[in-house]
């Protein structure tokens, strides 16, 4: 499990690998904010988003320089045809655990499954 | 009426980065109105507060930007219906809302991405590929026929 003390609180409770959200989940791009909050604090922890992408950031880069344990892939639809990114993706997952914003139904992709994000005042759960 | 699209028809500029889109909406004070209200409500389970503001499902007040991306994209649907609004980032609630709620504009979609039902049997005003509906049970037996006719395709069948 994954666990970080931002206000609320964040669990996030699945193994390594590449995961999105059953659809008509709320929150996701709430709880990408909160682990970027907890980035900014230290933790080896990476959100990368559309403009990311449209500016060209090396998201293996990133990755490898923080030594990242968790990985948020936000509006994943917007690039999710790019090949290079589906193996840095596909890569990562191996070893760490990989969430995406991804609507669609046929990703080049498939996740390995789908999460259900919770949420209350003090906890923000994802399992 | 709401054109749906399953491909691009290359007569419309298109809108594909919603987000920018809404925040260039905001920007410009585009004043939120019945619809949008509807919108949030259907989507967010939240109230839209004013041009800046909104109360999201679990009562916190939240600056318009953290909407969701489908909710953005369905406002910039309501206020923008002279352009193709691509729905690729929005989820089957967001997609259904916009046809449940928006009686005119141009939307871009995947029929594999599925639709519901959340018109609360009101009618709707939805034009896609030539034909008309006005019911949302004639138009979610459409896709399925779409999808059914799509598989078909793909697995050879005349």
């Amino acid at each position: 499990m994954i666990e970080f003390g931002t206000d609320p609180r964040v669990e996030i409770h699945c193994d390594p690998g590449f995961y999105s959200f059953t659809d008509g989940t709320s929150g996701k791009t709430y709880l990408a904010k909160l682990i970027a909050q907890a980035a900014e604090q230290g933790l080896p922890y990476v959100t990368y988003s559309y403009y990311d992408y449209v500016r060209g950031v090396d998201l293996a880069a990133v990755c490898e320089k923080v030594q990242a344990e968790l990985v948020f892939v936000d509006r994943y639809d917007m690039f999710s045809d790019d090949t290079n990114i589906q193996a840095q993706i596909q890569n990562l997952a191996q070893d760490i655990v990989v969430l995406a914003d991804l609507k669609s139904s046929n990703p080049p992709i498939m996740p390995d499954d789908y999460l259900v994000l919770t949420r209350s005042a003090e906890l923000l759960e994802v399992t | 009426m709401l054109h749906i699209f399953f491909a691009d028809p290359e007569t419309l500029p298109i809108i594909q980065d919603v987000e920018y889109a809404f925040s260039r909406l905001v920007e410009l004070e585009y004043p939120f109105n019945d619809k949008d209200r509807k919108l949030v409500d259907i989507i967010e389970r939240g109230e839209l507060l004013d041009g800046t503001r909104f109360r999201d499902r679990f009562g916190y007040e939240l600056p318009v930007s953290a909407l969701s991306t489908g909710c953005k994209a369905a406002i910039v649907t309501n206020h923008l219906p002279d352009r193709l609004i691509d729905l690729r980032e929005c989820g089957k609630q967001s997609r259904s809302a916009i046809i449940a709620v928006c009686e005119e504009g141009n939307v871009i979609m995947d029929p594999d991405n599925g639709i519901e039902d959340c018109t609360n049997c009101c009618g709707i005003q939805v034009s896609v590929e030539g034909q008309t509906f006005t019911d949302m049970s004639d138009l979610l037996y459409y896709f399925e026929d779409v999808r059914a006719r799509d598989r078909a395709l793909q697995e050879g069948e005349p």
